[in-house]
């Protein structure tokens, strides 16, 4: 089994000012270091002044992905010696011994077919920029740019809970949406969201990727990476716990550092900070902020006038669920929610039933298609579902079959056949003359008025002409 | 004139008219002339001291609204930044360091019309308790020039009690201002932590640290504490007080105050002199009508370990942005060298205590023994806080000898142990956060020896109150005769 | 007990270029056995208690430019810091 988890970094590019200092949050618009003060730049004895909106806003994606909340935050150092960070150490968040550090943790979101386990969200300072600048062929200089030092980041931790890039995708298309629509952060911006991924199949070891800068480029790497520890093991090698990198260039990844070369990031608590107590009063306000299609996968298909019994039987169901998510159009969605809910759930009570069902989403699409257009009584839906189950054959062969056409009314037939009659005059002088005439109409009726039994256009056909002839 | 007044006095006699501020900076710089060279209070001295009296002599001529300073000389430890002015917190690392910006503390003193005599010298980056650690060259005590002034803020200490300056600010972590001010003879306040800005102060251990000031009286404290304390948005550690007045009612009546006497701080390490002198202080508070009581505080055993664990920590991450990429002393250049190996190089140049410090700095934190060392060291704070708590419910103020042994003489304690144990009294409040201050109580064969007093956090007025009760009745001279 | 190896380990973690650790072997090691006191303080049921703040406390959300020219203060190159190269 494949497990795949997800480290998603995300400015908070919504809000004014940096995490600890009053520089812009929006660096892009800066020549080098002119988006920077004595505190984004670690000079002595200054110190971090926690942005209060940062807070909120990660707290409402906490909040939104239905994470639990502590009691009060705090911040700790993450010591190591890197140029970009003016401090050699970030200010992030962990949890040391029983000391909870953290916005949200045991979080959840709902994907198309699976639950995503949220492992924490945290807060922290993005470290600035290095450039490599040629200056001969043999040299280059590394220039240090810090207007995005201090920059909001917001962390999100995810379980190994993806097996494959599809649902990947469609997790980072939620996390996008919900980041925009909730007014966090735009993360189409570039930079604004970089996602580091870990690696594991069956029980062997973890492998995490880093350096990955697109939503195409970590598809690449998720499928390179699959490969790779698939021909470890299918060649009974061993796989090191380690960290590779993305090379963009050569689509591989390259080994970066193995475990036992980890840094020791010898954390400490920021006190430069104290503990924030986070009030339930801001909770269930930033909570009312979160509007109600995106609160939970429910009220998001509330929407579409489902009922909540219906969806309660479906939701608590994968396998329903991934049947009506796959046929979901929107517009489609209260009868397949009912046929799902009110008819099917009596043939496919199990386990077993499921697993050997050759019904599909497309079964269910054409058959609100045939309800939405008043061409079939819903009281048959039953008989043809388990013509479905059974055979796997399109739903328009089943209905030949069972031959259970809805007859037209003569009302409405009429009416398609007087329109004919009226804009085919012509030929109808001919019909006596010429026998396809007669063909010709039939085949137009039925063009319009669907599959209705030609002896019946054909009866009422001519007993209006006669009329139409004798006029 | 007399250069060796106080605050208070100084006010009174330029209100007066007794003397300008530009004859009385005169007089500063002339007893800096006389003294510098022997005892060394400063890394730097600021040139434009006299341009500045001029200005506020101009101001007092021309009735302008004046700050309540009025051009007092005040010396400023050199980890507190001024802007324009080096900053070298007593290391080579920050040689060229000018600050871009001012302290909270010093925009504070600028408002009211101070002038900034210099920036004295320190242990590098606050780390011991001599100012033998100084990059700079070591400071002397005023009162024996062979013995040390005590430390960090050493270098404030001795321009206090030298009147190469009217009153300074220094910063205690561990005892850094009361140690040295009871070495050298002088009030030192440690405020509660948070009660002063530390935006502006260069960090060694930036949970247990805070500025505060020494000065020739309780008094001068009290003066200093008014303009400095108070919540600042630059530091979201600090706390709101109310706007209290620290300098109203100093004078009070001990009938029946409680005091209480930590046996664990008048242990078999202390000196019998300085045990005596401390058993004199309490028949001096019996005298005035408190009520005096040993009490045991067996978790003040392991208060040292616990503080040298977290500075320790604290500092390892707080220096290690010392690597002369931004800003930084040294011409070393880039080329050639990769990143670690070029910072390597530039941080060989920490003073040998520091690098101590900082290898135990990073022991400490790192996985498998931050367990065993630092979480244990913040729950041991956390437990001290708890009972000592518990104790000031019991007592209004507790007593104990600022620093267990007397002053000594260079180069007699070596080793990093002893020299621990010298703070032995002191880190008590830095870890739990509280007040304490250290009053000049007597001297023995012309040595000084001062008492410290703590209390509740916050409850700085009722410490200064006590203070200015054991002042009063104690009334020892203060001026050292330099030579 | 800590090791002359350990030592060197965790200065050049803390990079910090040292000619020899023998001059620190000692005093360090004396140090951190005294810290082995705390082996014997029973503190499970100890909390650790931080100051705390209210979020009303903390900055607003506000832009406010710094001096510009701040950067040249530093030892910039033309607009950058520049760094030693890293490998
Ligand atoms: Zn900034």
């Amino acid at each position: 089994m494949i497990k795949i988890g997800l480290e998603i970094h995300c400015q908070l590019t919504t809000i004014k000012s940096k995490l600890f200092c009053s520089c812009d949050s929006n660096h892009r618009k800066y020549k080098p270091n002119l988006n920077t003060c004595p505190i984004c730049l670690g000079i002595p004895g200054t110190l971090p002044l926690i942005n209060k909106n940062a807070i909120k806003k990660s707290l409402l994606l906490a909040l939104a992905l239905n994470c639990k909340i502590p009691e009060k935050t705090l911040f700790c150092r993450k010591n190591y010696f890197y140029p970009d960070l003016p401090k050699n150490f970030q200010i992030t968040q962990f949890n040391m011994e029983d000391k909870h550090s953290s916005i949200g943790y045991e979080g959840h979101v709902a994907i198309e077919n699976k639950i995503i386990n949220i492992n924490r969200i945290q807060l922290e300072e993005d470290p600035g920029r290095i450039n490599y600048v040629k200056i001969s062929d043999k040299s280059k200089l590394t220039l240090i740019d810090y207007n995005r030092s201090g920059v909001s980041l917001v962390e999100i931790v995810t379980q190994p809970d993806f097996s494959n890039n599809v649902e990947i995708k469609e997790f980072l298309s939620y996390l996008s949406n919900l980041l925009i629509q909730l007014d966090i952060s735009d993360p189409t911006l570039p930079g604004a969201m970089r996602t580091d991924v870990n690696i594991s199949i069956d029980d062997h070891n973890k492998i995490e990727l880093k350096n990955i800068n697109s939503i195409h480029d970590l598809e690449k790497a998720v499928d390179f990476e699959i490969v790779r520890q698939s021909n470890f093991i299918t060649r009974n090698l061993q796989i090191q716990q380690e960290t590779r990198h993305w090379d963009e260039k050569r689509k591989i990844t390259t080994l970066a550092r193995r475990k036992e070369d980890e840094q020791d990031y010898r954390y400490i608590i920021e006190q430069d900070i104290p503990s924030i107590t986070i009030s339930p009063y801001l909770i269930s306000k930033l909570k009312n902020k979160i509007p109600e299609n995106i609160k939970s996968k429910k009220s998001h298909y509330m929407k579409f006038g489902i009922s909540n019994q219906v969806l309660d039987t479906i939701l608590s169901d994968l396998y329903y669920t991934r049947l009506f998510e796959s046929a979901f159009d929107g517009q489609n969605a209260k009868n397949i929610a009912n046929i799902i809910a009110t008819d099917l759930i009596r043939y496919l009570n199990t386990d077993e039933k499921k697993s050997k069902s050759k019904l599909t989403a497309t079964h269910l699409i054409r058959l609100s298609e045939l309800i939405d257009t008043n061409k079939i009584k819903r009281d048959l839906i039953k008989n043809i579902l388990r013509q479905a189950i059974v055979t796997g054959n399109s739903i328009d062969v089943i209905l030949n079959e069972l031959k259970l056409h809805k007859t037209l009314d003569e009302d409405k037939l009429s009416i398609i056949i007087d329109n004919v009659i009226e804009s085919e005059h012509d030929l109808i002088k001919k019909i006596n003359i010429n026998p396809n005439v007669i063909n010709y109409l039939i085949g137009k009726i039925m063009k319009k008025a669907g599959n209705v039994q030609p002896k019946t256009i054909i009866n009422l056909l001519n007993t209006k002409i006669k009329l139409n002839v004798k006029k | 004139m007399n250069s060796k007044i106080t605050i208070s006095q100084y006010v009174e006699s330029v209100k007066n008219g007794d003397f300008t501020v530009e004859e009385f900076s005169l007089q500063i710089l002339e007893n800096i002339n006389k003294f510098e060279k022997k005892l060394h209070s400063y890394i730097s001295i600021n040139d434009d001291i006299i341009k500045q009296a001029k200005m506020i002599d101009l101001k007092i001529k021309s009735q302008e609204k004046l700050g309540q300073c009025m051009g007092v000389p005040i010396s400023i430890k050199d980890n507190i930044c001024i802007h324009g002015i080096k900053t070298t917190c007593g290391s080579k690392l920050l040689k060229n360091f000018i600050a871009p910006y001012d302290a909270t503390v010093i925009s504070k003193l600028k408002k009211e019309d101070a002038i900034f005599v210099g920036k004295t010298n320190m242990d590098e980056f606050a780390m011991g308790s001599t100012t033998e650690f100084s990059a700079y060259g070591l400071s002397r005590n005023p009162w024996n020039v062979d013995y040390v002034p005590g430390g960090s803020s050493g270098g404030s200490a001795v321009s206090v009690s030298s009147s190469e300056s009217l009153c300074s600010l220094g910063s205690d972590t561990g005892g850094s201002i009361r140690n040295p001010a009871s070495f050298c003879s002088v009030v030192g306040l440690k405020p509660t932590y948070g009660l002063i800005s530390r935006f502006g102060l260069i960090s060694y251990a930036n949970s247990m640290e805070q500025i505060g000031p020494m000065t020739k009286t309780v008094k001068d404290a009290a003066f200093l504490l008014n303009i400095i304390a108070g919540i600042d948005s630059k530091d979201n550690t600090t706390v709101y007080n109310n706007n209290e007045n620290y300098l109203s009612n100093l004078d009070i009546d001990l009938k029946n105050k409680k005091i209480g006497i930590i046996s664990e701080m008048m242990g078999k390490d202390a000196d019998k002199k300085v045990l005596n002198a401390t058993y004199e202080a309490i028949s001096k508070f019996e005298e005035l009508g408190a009520k005096c009581d040993f009490i045991s505080f067996n978790t003040v055993n392991y208060a040292l370990a616990a503080y040298y664990i977290i500075t320790s920590a604290e500092a390892g991450s707080n220096l290690a942005r010392f690597d002369n990429v931004i800003y930084g002393g040294f011409k070393l250049d880039a080329n050639g060298y990769d990143f670690n190996t070029y910072i390597s190089k530039i941080r060989k140049n920490f003073g040998k205590e520091v690098i101590r410090r900082m290898i135990i700095g990073g022991f400490i934190p790192s996985s498998g023994y931050v367990g065993r060392y630092f979480i244990k060291a913040l729950k041991i704070k956390s437990k001290l806080i708890m009972e000592l708590n518990k104790i000031l419910n019991n007592f209004d103020v507790v007593l104990s000898p600022t620093v267990p042994v007397m002053p000594f003489k260079f180069g007699e304690k070596q080793d990093s142990l002893s020299m621990y144990l010298i703070d032995l009294n002191t880190v008590l409040s830095n870890l739990t956060g509280t007040p304490a201050i250290s009053i000049p109580f007597k001297f023995d064969n012309g040595l000084p020896i001062g008492m410290q007093l703590m209390t509740k956090a916050m409850q700085e007025k009722l410490l200064l109150q006590f203070a200015y009760a054991l002042e009063k009745i104690t009334n020892i001279n203060n001026i050292p005769s330099i030579n | 007990m800590i090791t002359k190896l350990d030592i060197d380990n965790i200065a050049k973690a803390m990079r910090i270029e040292i000619n020899s650790t023998d001059q620190y072997i000692d005093d360090i090691q004396t140090v951190i056995q005294y810290f082995t006191m705390l082996d014997n303080v029973d503190v499970n049921s100890i909390q650790i208690e931080l100051p705390e703040t209210n979020l009303k406390n903390l900055r607003n959300d506000e832009h406010i430019e710094y001096d510009n020219k701040l950067i040249y203060a530093f030892k910039s190159y033309k607009n950058f810091i520049r760094s030693p190269k890293l490998i």
